[in-house]
């Protein structure tokens, strides 16, 4: 519950809530205010209560006694007259009585009558009643006998015994003209010269007398007053169906009001006090009793106020004050509800703004920035939020834009580094050449190049530049560059480099270098002039075998300015390989963290007469076997040329049969400019035959080229026939039967017959969308 | 001369059944039809090639001779070469076609 209380008060405004705060308080405030107010209040009036009633029972009593003084005086008065009488003077009687009545008369006991009983005489029962009081025509006198009058009022004889005034119980007094309720003050006599009592003189109060003299005691009209007789007998009580008819007891025992009883009690035996009553059957209300008793009478009287009408100056007073504060309660929320709403307006509009900022929106600004309060602060750092957030996004903006250039700064760069280096293999008679690149990172440090350097002259270069990434990438094309354009105005491979690292020393403070082998290569002779910066001695491969190139070792380049070179020279025999290539390659790694070496590269190097991108293709495969998907930790670099020699050859045609002459007079005339003896020329003219006129007829749907290219090579004369046509291998036809007789023979397959007949070796490979067919013949006469 | 071989000359006698006919030249897919269109068979029973010029005979040349040969068959006839070359000889044998060639 007080879980769920909280939340409930988190969800409310900030106004709600010091709205129930400020309310808490005040009702807190109210009920204590209330509380003492009501103690205080009901304290004094109980004060003034008590007061007032013993002020107003001492005032009954003292009018109750007063009128009883005066009866019982009467009373004696009487006595003493009728002592002095002689006996049965009935007309002394009469006076004495009448001017009785007239005595209690002018006390104000307007229904009070007074009465002489003498005794019967000795044998008789009939006593002699003499009556007087008063009526509408003044005061009139009775007399009557009447039989066992002592029977008739049983406390008689106790009269008669103690000689003392008795006052009797209330009872209707069958001689009072409206046979109303009395109460008789009895006091016996006797005549003059009697010894014993001869009557009883009386004086009978009428009850409504007693009433109407309690009536008016100076009592307010808070409360009841109540006469009680000395039997308990409720002689003045507002409720008629109670007053004479009822005792205390009986009305304490039918409302169950054991307390009623003890009032009863107390009072009837002259104790006076006062207490608090749940019910009362005056009022059927909450009340307060106040009681004392009557001396004389041994009657008790009560004050019953109701607490209701006692307390309502308290009530009222509390009411008031509900009201009051209730309404001082409003006002307040009302005022704090305005003061909430003007201090929270600023909030709110902060609340506003960050909710905008939120979304992006810096346009609207805060305002109230001025005040010193703490909103003026809060404002204030609202607002330097809003520029630091306004900076920092614009600041993040440029990083993700620099971010991004860079990196598409870095996909132009690799593009431009691809660029630089020669991917076009340039088709020539006299050498073949393949090149590869593959950067360890996206952006690597190695590269080669070749180019012309006139029409017999192509220089090789491979390189390595220290470092990786992007700086060793900028440095490379900046070497490449250099190396390619400082050739262009010196053949001499010394002068190209020396320049070359002068040009690179300039402004090196990143103390970059370069390692670099740089060859030229004269394809009118095969002469090679070349010379090595600190890089890897390349492999050469020919008719003798396969080796290192170890040349004379150089300084790296852009390291030391004025560097002197030193270039060597070998010269190529037709059909020798260079290979050069970067350490990437024989440091590539496995798994288990070995280098590939030199010794793999070796072997896949002198495995066979490859082309250049054969070479190439076989060292990749034969690499990546190796490394088994390990990460590639540095550049790879490999450039494989092939010199043919200055008069290998090579023709283009269109595959058709019309091409034949052509095809045949070219291989013809080649074959003569490299002194083949005759029958091997005409051995190899219907081998050429057969396989171009086989290419001619079978490759092209719709037309196409077939390159052919002769070489000389280890007394070997080859003509390779390249086509692009559908993949086919002439070779796979089957061979005729040849010892069938010619008139049973299928005709077709004889032309791949029979230069598979006259043929040294004859090969066909498809790759790269190319029939590759070769067919060598040894140009030795005794073979 | 080289430009000359690389064209086939046919030339023909014909004498009572017997045609000669000279070649001088190459036998390949481009002049093989040329024979064998210009060679009327009829009333001949025999077919002599005289193959002294002829340089070389590829493929083709052998299927023409192959086919002269069938035709000959079926009437009848007889079809031989002369005068063949060394060279061109031994491409005959290659393919087990000595037995039309003359024996020397």
């Amino acid at each position: 519950m007080v879980c769920l209380g909280k939340k409930w008060l988190k969800k409310q405004s900030l106004v709600f809530k010091i709205s129930l705060s400020v309310l808490g308080c005040s009702f807190l405030g109210l009920v204590i205010l209330l509380g003492i107010v009501t103690k205080r209040s009901e304290t004094i009036i109980k004060e003034q209560i008590m007061e007032h009633s013993v002020h107003t029972i001492k005032a009954s009593v003292d009018n109750v006694t007063h009128l009883v003084q005066e009866t019982e005086q009467a009373v004696r008065s009487l006595r003493n007259t009728l002592n002095a009488l002689e006996a049965d003077d009935v007309e002394a009687m009469e006076i004495a009585l009448i001017s009785t009545i007239k005595a209690i008369h002018t006390s104000g006991l307007d229904l009070s009558h007074a009465a002489i009983y003498t005794f019967p005489a000795e044998n008789s029962v009939s006593g002699m009643f003499y009556s007087a009081f008063a009526n509408d025509d003044g005061f009139s006198f009775k007399s009557e006998y009447i039989d066992d009058f002592g029977e008739k009022l049983p406390w008689f004889n106790n009269i008669v015994r103690d000689a003392k005034i008795v006052w009797s119980e209330p009872y209707i007094s069958p001689n009072s003209p409206k046979q109303s309720m009395v109460i008789t003050c009895i006091l016996p006599f006797r005549f003059q010269k009697q010894s014993t009592f001869t009557g009883i003189v009386s004086i009978s109060v009428d009850l409504r007398d007693i009433q109407q003299y309690i009536e008016s005691s100076p009592f307010s009209d808070d409360g009841e007053l109540v006469l009680l007789s000395k039997n308990g007998l409720y002689i003045t009580h507002p409720n008629p169906e109670i007053n004479l008819k009822t005792t205390i007891y009986e009305l304490a025992k039918k409302l169950n009001n054991p307390k009623l009883f003890q009032i009863g009690e107390e009072v009837l035996s002259g104790k006076s006090g006062y207490t608090q009553m749940p019910f009362s059957s005056v009022y059927g209300a909450p009340t307060i009793f106040f009681y004392a008793p009557v001396p004389h009478l041994d009657w008790g009287i009560c004050l019953i106020y109701s607490q209701a009408a006692l307390f309502k100056p308290v009530y009222d007073l509390q009411i008031m004050i509900i009201i009051s504060t209730a309404a001082g309660i409003l006002i307040l929320l009302f005022l704090i509800n305005k003061i909430c709403h003007y201090s929270t307006r600023p909030l709110q509009s902060l609340a506003r703004i960050a909710t905008q900022y939120g979304e992006g929106n810096f346009s609207e600004l805060v305002s109230d920035l001025h005040s010193d309060d703490e909103i003026g602060t809060l404002s204030a750092a609202f607002h330097n939020m809003r520029s630091n957030l306004l900076e920092y996004i614009a600041k993040e903006k440029q990083d993700a834009t620099e971010k991004q250039k860079n990196l598409s700064e870095l996909e132009i760069a690799k593009q431009i580094q691809n660029a630089a280096l020669p991917a076009v293999f340039p088709e020539h008679k006299a050498f073949d050449i393949h090149a590869l690149m593959i950067p360890a990172r996206q952006i690597g440090g190695d590269f080669y190049d070749f180019f012309f350097l006139n029409k017999h002259k192509i220089a090789l270069v491979m390189a390595d530049v220290s470092g990786k990434g992007i700086s060793a990438a900028l440095y490379m094309m900046r070497a490449q560059e250099v190396i390619k354009h400082t050739a262009q105005y010196t053949h001499s491979v010394v002068k190209v480099f020396e320049r070359a690292n002068n040009i690179l020393c300039e402004g090196n403070k990143a103390c970059m270098f370069v390692t670099a082998f740089f060859a030229v290569i004269n394809l009118e002779n095969g002469e090679m002039e070349f010379v090595n910066a600190g890089h890897l001695p390349p492999f050469l491969i020919d008719d003798t075998g396969c080796r290192k190139i170890t040349p004379q070792q150089n300084f790296v380049l852009g390291v030391r300015e004025g560097m002197a070179y030193k270039a060597e020279k070998i010269k190529l025999r037709p059909n020798s390989r260079i290979f050069l290539y970067t350490d990437g390659i024989t440091e590539a790694e496995n798994r288990t963290r070995d280098f590939y070496g030199e010794e793999r590269l070796y072997n896949v190097l002198q495995r066979k007469q490859a082309t250049p991108a054969e070479t190439v293709k076989d060292v990749i495969t034969d690499i990546r076997k190796f490394t088994e998907g390990a990460q590639q930790s540095d550049d790879i670099t490999m450039l494989s040329f092939l010199y043919r020699g200055a008069h290998s050859d090579i023709l283009k045609v269109e595959a058709d049969v019309t091409q034949l002459r052509d095809v045949l007079g070219y291989i013809e005339r080649d074959m003569a400019q490299k002194k083949i003896a005759p029958e091997i020329r005409s051995k190899m003219i219907v081998i050429a035959e057969e396989l171009f006129t086989n290419i001619a007829l079978y490759a092209y749907e719709n037309g196409g080229i077939v390159r052919i290219q002769t070489a000389l090579y280890k007394n070997r004369y080859s003509v390779i026939f390249t086509d692009s046509g559908k993949p086919y291998n002439p070779l796979e036809r089957q061979e005729p039967d040849t010892t069938q007789p010619l008139a049973e023979r299928e005709v077709g397959g004889l032309g791949i017959f029979i230069a598979r007949k006259m043929a040294d070796a004859l090969d066909y490979t498809y790759k790269n969308g190319e029939n590759v067919l070769k067919v060598e013949i040894s140009i030795k006469k005794d073979l | 001369m080289e430009a000359e071989n690389r064209t086939l000359k046919i030339e023909q006698t014909k004498n009572q059944g017997v045609l000669i006919c000279r070649l001088e030249g190459w036998l390949d897919p481009n002049t093989t039809p040329e024979l064998e269109q210009a060679l009327d068979l009829t009333d001949v029973e025999e077919l002599i090639f005289d193959m002294q010029n002829v340089e070389y005979v590829f493929s083709a040349g052998l299927r023409a001779f192959l086919f002269f040969e069938k035709t000959m068959k079926a009437k009848n006839g007889t079809m031989r070469l002369i005068k063949v070359s060394d060279f061109v000889k031994s491409i005959f044998d290659m393919v087990g076609f000595q037995d039309i060639i003359e024996k020397a």
